[in-house]
């Protein structure tokens, strides 16, 4: 990957693992691990959109959590522009958090309620010793930069559509003018048309400011939209990454294969053979031996059943963890 | 605008100028205003459109589950020879579940959670039907199958927390099915579901609609879901029904600039980091019937005549279009 020593990579997931225990038994000692996060590792360039796409329950949102500490990883190596942050409690990580910033899916949820919008964005400028007046000119800048009237500042969410809010909640996590961004799943929750003005928006920022960020998302169309690269994840593990253009040009995994083919495309002169996978996902507790997509997958065979395939690179940085590559 | 032109099968369901009124805390909400909908036989009808546009309204009054006391209803819902709206409780029961069955978006909340799955499938049998016990069981055990929930015996006995949203769905859907329907209303079946579970519950609908001669008014805002299952497609819009048409002919040629804006902002493959369409302003408040076409404030085609809303034309056989700009024909483009 892009891990040369020119470039320090503004993040990067060296062997990550998260495994939430499931029954504490006596002594808490537990037994049953749920691998949300499996052994994971990339790492993101500056000025990159790397997006993350999966099914419910992948680990993608366990994913972007732990990169930003804010729940520690089990294993493995985190490091923040070169820093190594695993593990670091919250006062060892107070000098990175105004460098990182996170977009929720549901705009309504992370906004507070019963305060005004602008209020909410001067409390990120004042917990991280702001003057006022720097974080209201800032804000300002930056309602400008997100296409909205600075008069919305005096609004409180109710009085504010999802796009709105979205917007805001953008604007809020380019205050601190930050060097890494998780965006998870910040366009699900919205309306197509209003999906299309905040991946227009994000788009559009990521020119001008040069954001670096990792687009979690279970859409394949929005992801290979404005990503550079992309890695697909299934059941804690990534299975494909690589190059946008590449990637989706020559899908390799069964898994990936048939997450864009069950994508209902918005074309009914398009002629396609549909893969539907049998089965549901199964359970990231208690992971069979083997490959973790043997149980659903149309290309199955005894080797697949024994061991886990490794990530293989198949040239250009198009990664594939498969048997039958 | 002969029946047999705009509707190869005949119309199963038929609603005529729907308008519902909201009574809420803020006023009125005209939340329905002058639907007109078809459904023919056997055909899957997709109705498309954003949040607040009345797709889920027009559901719920089909079957008139709203709350009646709090809303003012007009217009006419013909299903099977009778106005829906006419009828009363008692008679509305017999239609409910029997004739026209619904499944909504999360089935989770719809499944009696205390209920095994199978006693919930049969329980709508007996409801519905004289019946003795072991038979609905039978039935119940029957449509499991039918339904793809195997070994169908095992599954009876499980209660809906020990299902995946997927077969949970699927019981919803045996559930619905289980008095043979004529029509079934399908609200957002698959939003709540994964990519690769809602191509397998989109099969099973499709699968079913031919097995049973069903109709199903499927109500999503996915315009994917709408080309891979609908025969037809009605798009809505401040509570209207603002362009009809066969699926295909509405991504060939949408005519109505709402639905044009709508599919235009849907991210294509191979369009990497190009601007994507948008539409302009956002879906007005519905506090007021106002008088003009309720998409001119974001229409790019706007123009004088919209101060008068447009009248449903048909352009081409079986394509109704609201648009005071497509009345001479369906050239654009």
């Amino acid at each position: 990957m892009t891990d040369n020593a020119r470039d320090i990579p503004v993040i990067r997931a060296d062997h990550l693992k998260k495994y939430f225990p499931m029954d504490k038994g006596p002594l808490r000692r537990s037994r049953r691990m749920l691998r949300a996060v499996d052994d994971v590792s990339f790492s993101i360039a500056k000025g990159e959109i790397m997006g993350i796409v999966g099914e419910s329950g992948c680990g993608k949102s366990t994913l972007g959590r732990v990169l930003l500490n804010l729940t520690p990883a089990t294993e493995g190596k985190l490091f923040f522009q070169g820093d190594d942050i695993t593990g670091l409690n919250r006062r060892g990580m107070k000098p990175y958090r105004p460098r990182m910033q996170m977009i929720f899916q549901n705009p309504f949820a992370s906004f507070n309620p019963k305060q005004r919008v602008g209020r909410a964005l001067m409390e990120v400028g004042r917990v991280h010793g702001m003057s006022p007046d720097a974080a209201r000119a800032r804000i300002e800048a930056l309602m400008d930069m997100v296409h909205l009237p600075a008069e919305m500042l005096e609004r409180s969410p109710s009085e504010l559509s999802g796009g709105q809010l979205q917007r805001l909640a953008i604007a809020r996590s380019l205050i601190l003018n930050p060097d890494f961004i998780v965006a998870d799943e910040p366009v699900s929750a919205l309306d197509v048309s209003v999906q299309a003005q905040i991946l227009n928006l994000i788009m559009e920022l990521r020119a001008r400011l040069h954001m670096t960020m990792l687009f979690i998302s279970h859409e394949m169309t929005v992801v290979e939209h404005i990503c550079d690269r992309v890695a697909v994840m299934y059941l804690g593990r990534i299975v494909e990454t690589g190059p946008t253009e590449a990637l989706f040009s020559n899908l390799m995994h069964p898994y990936a294969q048939a997450l864009i083919s069950a994508i209902p495309k918005a074309d009914p002169d398009e002629v396609k053979a549909r893969i539907v996978l049998e089965g549901d996902i199964p359970s990231a507790i208690d992971l069979p031996a083997g490959c973790r997509f043997s149980s659903r997958c149309p290309r199955c065979t005894e080797e697949c059943l024994r061991s886990e395939p490794e990530l293989v690179d198949t040239g250009r940085g198009h990664l594939v963890a498969c048997h039958h590559i | 605008m002969t029946p047999e032109r705009t509707n190869p099968a005949p119309a199963l369901l038929k609603i005529r100028d729907l308008k519902v009124d909201l009574m809420t805390v803020r006023g009125i909400v005209y939340a329905l205003d002058g639907v007109d909908l078809t459904v023919g036989a056997g055909e899957i009808h997709g109705v498309v459109g954003e949040s607040g546009c009345g797709k889920s309204m027009t559901a719920k009054s089909i079957l008139r589950l709203h709350n009646e006391r709090r809303c003012r209803t007009s217009g006419e819902i013909l299903f099977e020879g009778r106005d829906l709206n006419r009828l009363s409780r008692r008679e509305m029961e017999q239609v409910r579940g029997k004739r026209i069955s619904m499944i909504f978006q999360d089935p989770m909340v719809s499944l009696n959670p205390l209920l095994c799955v199978g006693e919930q499938i049969a329980e709508t049998i007996r409801r519905h039907e004289r019946c003795p016990k072991e038979a609905a069981r039978q039935r119940a055990l029957q449509l499991l199958q039918q339904v793809g929930i195997t070994p169908p015996e095992k599954r009876y006995g499980q209660y809906p927390y020990e299902l995946s949203g997927g077969l949970q769905q699927r019981v919803m859907i045996a559930i619905a099915i289980a008095c043979n329907p004529a029509l079934l209303i399908a609200d957002e079946p698959t939003t709540a579901l994964d990519v690769t579970i809602q191509a397998q519950v989109l099969e099973l609908l499709k699968r079913l609609s031919g097995e049973m001669a069903m109709s199903i008014l499927l109500i999503t805002h996915n315009f994917g879901i709408v080309a891979e299952v609908c025969d037809r497609v009605s798009v809505m819009y401040a509570g209207r029904v603002v362009e009809t048409a066969d699926a295909r002919a509405i991504f060939r040629n949408p005519c109505h600039p709402y639905t044009r804006g709508l599919i235009d902002s849907i991210p294509r493959p191979g369009t990497r980091g190009e601007a994507l369409h948008t539409i302009p302003g956002a879906p007005p408040q519905l506090y007021e019937r106002g008088a003009a076409c309720p998409y001119m404030a974001r229409c790019p085609r706007a123009g004088a005549a919209c101060r008068v809303r447009p009248e449903a034309v048909e352009v081409s056989p079986g394509h109704v279009v609201a648009c005071h700009d497509v009345k001479g024909g369906a050239d654009h483009d």
